[in-house]
Parts: C-alpha cells; structure tokens; sequence
C-alpha cells in the first residue's frame, strides 16, 4: 500500500507565502487554529567579528508540511482503535466512527499531522484531498502554490531525483518513510549543525 | 500496582510476619488504586462511550496491550480483595491469584513503558522512560506496603519497617539523580518521613498509628514529587520539535 505520488517540495523557491496554508484551511473550512498544512520559518546567523570588522551571516528559509502519507505510518501503527487506516492507494485517513479522541496519533507523528477537532471530539487530518484528486485535479495546496515550490509527482520519479526531507527540525524519515521529497534550501546544512531555530514556534504548533 | 508487586513479593520470600489482615487490605487497596486508575483514564477520552475499541488493535498497539493488561489487572485484584475479604478458597489459592495480580502488573508497567518509548519522539526513546516507571512503581509501591504492613506492628518485627524505610530511601535517591534537583525536596522530605515513622516506637510507646501517620505523609510527599516529575516529563516532549 505505497503511495504512488508524493509531495515534491522546493525549499530553494518556497517564499514563505503561505497561500498553501490559507488555501488548506479555505478548502477545509478550519477555524483559526486548525491547519493540515503549516508553513515553517526556520533562521539562523548572528552578527560575526572578523578582524576589526562585523558582518552578519543570517539565513532563513522555510518548509511547508502537511501529512506525507508515509509508507510506515506509525500513526497506523499506534492507534489503539484502528480508526487511523493506509487505504489502498497509499493515503492515510481515519474513521471518524471509530476514532476515541486519546490523541495518542498525534503524540507519535513527528510531522504533527493528526489533529483534535474539538467539535467532534476525534481525529481529523489531511486525506490528500481525494476528491479532488478523483476527479484528475491537485490537492488545493499545492493548485494553490505561486512559486510551483510544492508538487505532487509520480514517487518512482521523485526517489531517482530527491532524497525524503531530512531536514532540521524534523526526524530521519527512515523512521517512518514519509512521502516528501525535498530539495534542500543550501543553508539547510548549516541548520543541520544546530544554528537554527523555529522562528515561528507559536504558529506551528498543532493545536 | 507497586503495591500489588511488592505486597507480593514479600509473600513470596514468606515473611513470617505478613498476616491475613495485611492481604486483606493490601488487595483492597490494590483494587481501589486499580479500579480508580481505569476510570481516570476514560476521562481523557474524548469520546469515553467507545472506550472498547481501545482493544481492536493488540497486535501493534502498546496502547491498545497497556488497556489489556490494565482490564486484566483490575479484574484480578478485584477477585483478590473479594476472596480476601470474604475468606473464599484457600490461602494458598488467595496467594495464587494475588500473583496472578501481580503478573498483571508487572505486564502493565512493561506495555506502559513500551507506550510511551516512541520511536519518533527522541526525548522518550531512551533508557531514563523505563528506568522513571519503574522506580515510580517501587518508590510509591513499596511506600504504600509499609504503610499497609505498620498497621500490623504488633507482629512486625521493627528491623523490616527500617529495612523497608531504607529501601525507600535509596530508590528516592536514585529517582533524584535520574530527574535533577527539580523535586529532590519534596524527595528528601519523604525519605526523612518515611525514616521518622520506625524510629517512633523506640521514642514513644508502640503504637501502628504513630509509624504510620509520617510514612502517610511521606507517601504523600512521594507522590508530589512523582506527579512533578510526570509534569517535567511531558514539558520535555513539548520543547522538541
């Protein structure tokens, strides 16, 4: 049950626009804190001294992430109800009939995907906007994107071009083989080497 | 839980001092503590009615394996406290089935751990998540063992309640190490309750109420510290990204 497309991502064209997010939450009809997507800000550098002079070697870039219906969903893996399920096309979705709301999926998924509706008291994610994808169009996040930073693409064409995002802040993907192809932004390495920071924490919160 | 393991534990070494009385409130108290832990945990549930269906998935699930065993546990110490209190079968069986309580614990404890060391959550997946359950479990079982066995005095040689209060003291020191000075206070505190209670009797006239009126409230100020401790547990995962 592998997904057969993935989420290419573009952290060097990623402006940072969020029309992914907004366009997620228009299409979903979220409140104001609900968001399948979110978009990350990540920065760094400070202000150096060399010799008799400063200069400043900041850097920022972002990453926009949703569920990346991963091959090993731990989500899956770890409901006590089986209401989180993989269909049969690869995208992960729960059953909101069978959903208890302990929120244990949201405490294992490192990509913070599944998310407590408050009003229903269950689990509710992103389904990778199947309807939409039925009827031969993208998910609205990525229809949504004006930099063509997020793409949906045939996975055996993505493995052979990107490698899964591994990239700071998020976990080694060989833990759960998520569907998110990335090319890294060229300051990635240095956010690797521990100099940076979520610069909007409070936003990408799940909530 | 601890209560049930170390209750048993003793009754397996076959001290001579453990009476009838003992096991009967030992699994009386088990089964409250058991029975008021299964209906905490429906709380959080956002939709408790479908609480059954935390068992549909044994097979992957630790959450799904603790529910099992924490079911397990509570129905056998219930069994435990009725066939104590009523005098139903033999001692011998009574010991049987308050093992079986303790197997049941034991089992819970482990699938409990293994809930709780994600492997995608880093901070959790490390060997302080079992070493922390399982001195919480000794610490507070062990407290509330002696607490229970103090009632019985009269035939409880003074020796175990300082073995037993020492056994405290030790695993309060090792808890301190493992989780920093945040709440070695409140620890030292217990430990120094938990030592006051034996040495009473020596001052004092004998009497069980005045071992186990300090031990109580060093039980008290054992488990401040354990739900501080639970506290700085959760806060850790909430600073990882």
């Amino acid at each position: 049950m592998m997904l057969k497309k993935g989420f290419r991502f573009d952290a060097r064209s990623c402006s940072g626009c969020k029309t992914c997010q907004v366009a997620c939450k228009d299409k979903q009809g979220h409140g104001m804190t609900t968001r399948f997507r979110r978009v990350y800000e990540i920065s760094g550098g400070a202000w150096v001294q060399q010799g008799a002079s400063w200069h400043q070697n900041v850097f920022a870039y972002h990453l926009s992430m949703s569920c990346n219906h991963c091959d090993k969903p731990i989500c899956v893996e770890v409901c006590p109800s089986r209401a989180m399920r993989q269909n049969e096309d690869g995208i992960v979705t729960v059953d909101e009939n069978r959903c208890l709301g302990c929120g244990y999926c949201a405490f294992a998924c490192p990509y913070g995907a599944p998310l407590l509706d408050l009003s229903s008291g269950v689990m509710t994610k992103c389904d990778l906007c199947a309807d939409l994808l039925r009827e031969g169009k993208s998910p609205t996040c990525v229809a949504a994107c004006p930099m063509r930073a997020l793409e949906l693409e045939d996975v055996e064409d993505l493995r052979q071009t990107l490698g899964r995002g591994a990239v700071f802040p998020f976990l080694q993907p060989t833990l759960t083989e998520p569907n998110w192809y990335v090319a890294l932004h060229p300051d990635s390495d240095r956010a690797a080497d521990g100099q940076a920071r979520i610069a909007n924490r409070e936003e990408v919160e799940p909530k | 839980m601890g209560t049930s393991v170390v209750s048993n534990i003793l009754a397996l070494v076959s001290v001579p001092w453990l009476e009838h009385a003992f096991f009967r409130k030992a699994s009386a108290t088990t089964a409250l503590l058991a029975c008021l832990g299964l209906a905490v945990s429906l709380l959080h549930l956002r939709r408790p009615l479908r609480a059954a269906r935390a068992l549909s998935n044994l097979a992957s699930s630790w959450l799904s394996r603790e529910i099992f065993c924490c079911l397990a546990f509570a129905l056998c110490s219930l069994a435990s406290a009725g066939s104590w209190h009523w005098g139903i079968g033999s001692n011998a069986a009574r010991l049987a089935l308050d093992s079986l309580c303790a197997f049941w614990g034991l089992s819970l404890l482990v699938c409990m751990v293994w809930a709780y060391r994600l492997r995608t959550v880093p901070c959790w997946n490390t060997w302080r998540t079992p070493a922390a359950f399982c001195l919480t479990a000794a610490v507070l079982g062990s407290m509330m063992t002696r607490i229970l066995a103090s009632l019985e005095t009269s035939a409880a040689p003074l020796w175990t309640s300082l073995a037993s209060a020492l056994l405290v003291a030790l695993l309060l020191v090792f808890a301190t190490a493992l989780h920093g000075r945040a709440t070695a206070a409140w620890r030292a505190a217990a430990a120094l309750f938990t030592l006051v209670g034996p040495l009473l009797p020596l001052l004092t006239s004998s009497s069980s109420c005045a071992t186990c009126a300090p031990a109580f409230l060093g039980l008290c100020l054992a488990a401040v510290a354990e739900l501080r401790d639970r506290e700085k547990f959760y806060a850790i995962r909430d600073e990882n990204p």
